[in-house]
């Protein structure tokens, strides 16, 4: 299968979609002519013109609340939140309009739309610009919310997310745009709500998320070594959630250790763990573990970044607690 | 210049008296204690909805407030789904889950009232942005209240729609009082009107108790949207004869002492003055409409009350199209 | 400070112990976590640690007695300590008052007189009194279902957590599996150790098998000749090659297997209301151990070589003389074979061993005279039986699986290995 990089998947599902449904349109800051802060919208422009691929102004509750409105008289657009750090700027559309427009309406409403927006560490991006927000989103009713680890992921669920007919908040990140994954050429809509065991294990189950799925399955290989068998699974929809497929892992392994680049507390993590200590509590053989952000803002420093963000060491040094043997 | 016919002038006026009786009867109902929740009185402010949805069709879009039941009904949403929804009733427009902040009805153009002060106006911007994808002449109508025009949605929603040239027109209801300050204590600007040169787009203050004024006011407009010149400002000076709400007396902030003078330009008493001059209308005419109107609002309040409740099930339909 | 022992409750249902044997006498010094006593439930027979360090002041009840849970039996303490409030349990102790176990036992409770091989090696780190015990939900689970007492066991997970690996190693050892409900379930049968109330769950299950179960009977006369032929051929390459003797009890059950999968309507089930057709073949041989039978299981015994078997039945049937049967060997047999032939049994009727629907009685192989072509010949031949639960198994399949056996071990075919 042909290799390209996941921003490149993230075009091509666009353009793709824009040329199947002429109701798709995309608007955000910078991404006609300059083709997106992170390249993720580069050609389009040329392609589809400048209604359908509309630069706007830095407004992003602006962005959000055009979209919806445009949703509402039957578009199906796709909104970029350069980083969902701005997501902030934009609650009460996201979180008071786009989710609740079908609910308080009735189920009356048309609320077709894509939030794209891209987070996480990894670039010296400090605090406004690294964070990994989803939990917040997660626990909004109303709203969808995909993270896809990789560039077939990230393509197959963005077509997915763009023909759902509800809000879908779709959350790249901004380390994995440059890595290259294979990507089949013929067309393929990922179902979201399906999760993907990338590893499959015997002795302890990682639910991982966005970048740390690669730290994850890089951090199965190492422990391979010493006899360990991790079980990755990466849910790809946070929700709504394939429970399935991990609570079937959970029940193998009877370990389960959860990691996201979000801080821990109140992170979908806690989410996950409830889930499992509930409904699989009586196949756990160790308490739940999460290797998560540590709880501060992102530092500038690369040092300090590094330390603060979860990765395959961490990763690693979690699955060896829950097997440590006295 | 948009001339007022006699057609319109009689539908203005019986919306007037449409959303007055409305808000009055709800009030009653309220206080009784036959509707859960809060209201937010629309009443002497009708000149405006009514005025500027005399030119709307239902392929017209509109975004509404907290204080949205005039929008409502000068869209043309039935008596029997808007008190249905007041009794949170299955029958309601929003089947009971959405109360009298919420109620909208999408094939009619109604993009809800709204919730969140501000909320609805960049949602306006993007059906205005909607609706010219498709081709189609309509516009788009947003209205909101001068508080909401401190509110970081309104310049955004504006400056999209200005830049963007969108078939847009936001109305701003100037009552006098973000809830319960008044203006002149949270914007230095004499008249919102004003801040329409800051994007780019005409700004126009009218007086919102005449319904005259505001029809050719928002005729202008309309047109202007129609026909692809970009969005307008209206600023409507107007004053809501109660408190924000159903049970504030106003008094804690000076609206009892203001709302005097506004009283006496009480809309439905001087344009019914005006049609009786023109000759459109006379007494038994103005009977006619108001007893109509009474029985079919009693009719929808017999409809609400004996409407199921929705079912505990309910509350969990309508969150997702689909899981 | 004095430290009381008290009699330790080492389940829900656990209501009082017997005072085996006190390791330690008074005046003795003890260390914490030193094994002080041996106590005895209906279930389990278990080694009591000290809770402090010191000298055993005092016991408060003499080997034999039943002390109710919670009760004082020993007061440990530093010389010269003040235990006067601690008063001896014995003279509370009705004496009339006899445990269930006790009455179960033909003979008292064997007291290990040699502190080798203890079977209860793995105990919990604190006495069960003194607090919680640390157990993953997975591994109370597996305990649960395994019939293991997971207080009594050693955790190696962090902390010192019984994990589930530390039941499941615990089952396989047979040792300490004290079924938690002693009368339900297969894995009750299977109590281990030498222990007493093993004798009274094996009554239980005959009687309840005998009462419930409409049995079928019948027997054949199998001609051992050629098999045994088969074996003196293969003898040495079986131990050469593959290190192991094969007995005719090894080729029978080899056999009895084969005969099981090709007739599958022996190898079914009754539960409540459907009848469960097994999938595997997993053959129960039973063991006659000194405290009573047991039958430990080979499983998937149709796909097994010849040798895999025969090594497998004799470890099996070692450990269950041995006492250190885990609870896995004991689960999930399909249809035993009971072979009393070497006690020189010619034939027998045998009891279905429930939920099972079969059971295959062996009797002894021995020269008998037999007709062959209208002449009275010497052949080594074997009564072989079936017993079968006439609810599920007609007597016709119960006849062809007979028919197919005998045909199997008279004409073994092809070499079993």
């Amino acid at each position: 299968m042909r290799e390209i990089l996941y921003r490149e998947a993230i075009i091509e599902a666009l353009d793709e979609e824009m040329a199947r449904d002429g109701s798709v349109f995309l608007l955000g800051e910078d991404i006609a002519e300059f083709g997106g802060s992170y390249k993720t919208t580069v050609g389009l422009l040329e392609k589809y013109g400048a209604e359908r691929v509309r630069n706007t102004p830095i407004s992003e509750q602006g962005i959000i609340g055009t979209a919806l409105g445009s949703a509402l008289v039957g578009m199906r657009p796709v909104a970029e939140l350069m980083y969902i750090d701005f997501s902030a700027v934009a609650m009460d559309q996201i979180v008071n309009q786009v989710a609740k427009v079908r609910y308080m309406f009735g189920g009356k409403a048309n609320t077709s739309l894509v939030i794209r927006t891209q987070g996480g560490a990894g670039r010296s991006s400090a605090a406004q610009h690294a964070q990994s927000l989803e939990a917040w989103f997660v626990h909004v009713p109303g709203l969808k919310v995909v993270m896809p680890s990789s560039a077939r992921d990230a393509k197959g669920l963005l077509k997915a997310a763009i023909r759902d007919d509800d809000p879908v908040f779709f959350i790249e990140h901004k380390l994995l745009y440059l890595e290259r994954g294979a990507v089949p050429e013929e067309e393929e809509v990922i179902p979201i709500g399906v999760a993907e065991v990338k590893r499959e294990g015997s002795d302890l189950t990682i639910v991982a998320t966005s970048s740390m799925v690669g730290k994850s399955l890089a951090a199965a290989k190492e422990l391979e070594n010493e006899g360990v068998s991790c079980e990755v699974i990466d849910p790809r929809t946070l929700f709504p959630l394939d429970t399935e497929t991990i609570l079937a892992s959970v029940r193998k392994t009877g370990r389960l250790l959860i990691t996201h680049e979000a801080v821990q507390r109140c992170g979908w993590g806690a989410e996950i763990a409830a889930m499992a200590a509930k409904d699989a509590f009586d196949y756990l053989d160790a308490p739940i573990e999460r290797v998560c952000a540590k709880e501060t803002p992102v530092p500038f420093s690369p040092k300090l970044e590094s330390y603060v963000i979860p990765d395959k060491d961490d990763v690693i040094a979690g699955v060896r607690g829950m097997l440590e043997t006295v | 210049m948009i001339r007022l016919t006699k057609v319109k002038a009689l539908w203005i006026y019986e919306t007037m008296v449409r959303i007055r009786r409305f808000e009055e009867r709800s009030i009653e109902l309220f206080q009784a204690g036959e509707l859960p929740g809060f209201l937010h009185a629309y009443i002497g402010e009708e000149a405006v909805a009514a005025g500027v949805c005399a030119h709307l069709t239902p392929k017209d879009q509109i975004t509404s407030t907290h204080r949205g039941h005039g929008h409502m009904i000068a869209k043309g949403l039935q008596y029997e789904g808007m008190f249905a929804e007041l009794y949170a009733r299955a029958t309601g427009y929003c089947k009971g889950k959405g109360g009298s902040m919420h109620i909208a009805d999408q094939d009619l153009g109604a993009l809800g009232a709204n919730g969140i002060v501000g909320g609805g106006i960049p949602i306006a911007a993007g059906a205005a942005l909607g609706l010219r994808f498709k081709g189609e002449k309509h516009v788009a109508v947003s209205f909101f209240g001068d508080g909401a025009s401190n509110e970081g949605a309104f310049h955004e929603g504006i400056n999209i729609a200005a830049t963007w040239k969108l078939p847009a027109v936001f109305v701003c209801e100037n009552n006098g009082f973000a809830e319960s300050t008044p203006r002149a204590t949270h914007q230095a600007v004499q008249d919102i009107a004003d801040r329409a040169k800051a994007y780019g787009m005409p700004g126009i203050v009218v007086d919102g108790m005449d319904p005259q004024a505001v029809y050719e006011v928002a005729g202008e407009a309309i047109a202007r949207a129609r026909k692809g010149r970009g969005p307008t400002l209206i600023e409507a000076k107007t004053m809501r004869f109660l408190g924000h709400y159903v049970g504030d007396p106003g008094t804690a902030y000076g609206h009892d002492k203001e709302v005097g003078k506004w009283l006496k330009r009480d809309p439905i008493i001087t344009f019914a003055e005006v049609l009786v001059k023109k000759k459109w209308l006379n007494k038994s005419n103005i009977d006619a409409i108001h007893a109509n109107v009474n029985n079919e609002m009693e009719e929808a309040i017999e409809f609400a009350r004996k409407s199921p409740e929705p079912e505990l099930g309910d509350a969990m339909t309508d969150i997702y199209a689909s899981v | 400070m004095a430290t009381p022992l008290p009699m330790p409750k080492l389940g829900l249902t656990m209501e009082e112990g017997t005072i085996l044997k006190w390791r330690k006498g008074e005046g003795e010094a003890v260390e914490k976590g030193e094994i002080i006593l041996d106590i005895q439930t209906d279930k389990v027979e278990y080694e009591v640690e000290s809770p402090d360090g010191g000298l055993l002041l005092k016991t408060l009840a003499g080997e034999g007695d039943v002390v109710p849970c919670g009760t004082d039996i020993a007061v440990i303490g530093e010389e010269g300590e003040n235990i006067s409030s601690f008063a001896s349990t014995s003279a509370k102790a009705p004496v009339e008052t006899v445990s269930e176990a006790a009455e179960a036992l033909p003979t008292p409770p064997p007291a290990p007189s040699t502190p080798a091989p203890a079977p209860v090696a793995p105990v919990a780190a604190q006495p069960a009194h003194t607090g919680r015990i640390f157990a993953s939900p997975a591994a109370r689970r597996v305990a649960r279902e395994l019939g293991i007492d997971f207080r009594t066991l050693k955790g190696s997970g962090p902390g010192g957590r019984i994990v589930q690996a530390d039941v499941r190693a615990a089952a396989a050892s047979g040792l300490p599996s004290a079924p938690l409900a002693a009368a339900s379930g297969p894995a009750a049968v299977a109590g281990s150790t030498p222990l007493a109330g093993v004798r009274k769950i094996i009554a239980e299950r005959m009687l309840s098998s005998w009462s419930q179960v409409p049995r079928i009977t019948m027997q054949a006369e199998v001609d051992l000749t050629n098999l045994l032929a088969v074996r003196e051929a293969s003898r040495q390459a079986w131990e050469n090659d593959l290190g192991v003797k094969v007995s005719i009890n090894d080729l029978i059950l080899f056999y009895t297997a084969r005969a099981v999968r090709r007739c599958p309507a022996v190898n079914v089930r009754l539960t409540e209301n459907a009848l469960e057709q097994m999938q595997d073949v997993n053959i129960g041989v039973a063991v006659a151990v000194d405290q009573g039978l047991m039958v430990p299981v080979i499983r998937g015994a149709d796909q097994k070589s010849i040798d895999a078997i025969s090594r497998e039945s004799r470890a099996l049937a070692e450990a269950a003389r041995a006492g250190a049967l885990g609870l896995d060997a004991l689960e999930g047999g399909t249809f035993t074979v009971s072979n009393l032939g070497a006690y020189g049994v010619d034939h027998f009727s045998a009891i279905i061993n429930h939920p099972e629907s079969a059971i295959l009685s062996v009797g002894a192989a021995r020269e008998r005279a037999v007709v062959r072509n209208g002449e009275v010949v010497a052949r080594t031949t074997a009564f072989v039986g079936i017993n079968a639960d006439h609810r599920l198994v007609d007597g016709a399949p119960a006849a062809e699986f007979l028919g197919t056996l005998k045909e199997m071990l008279e004409h073994p075919k092809v070499m079993p290995a």
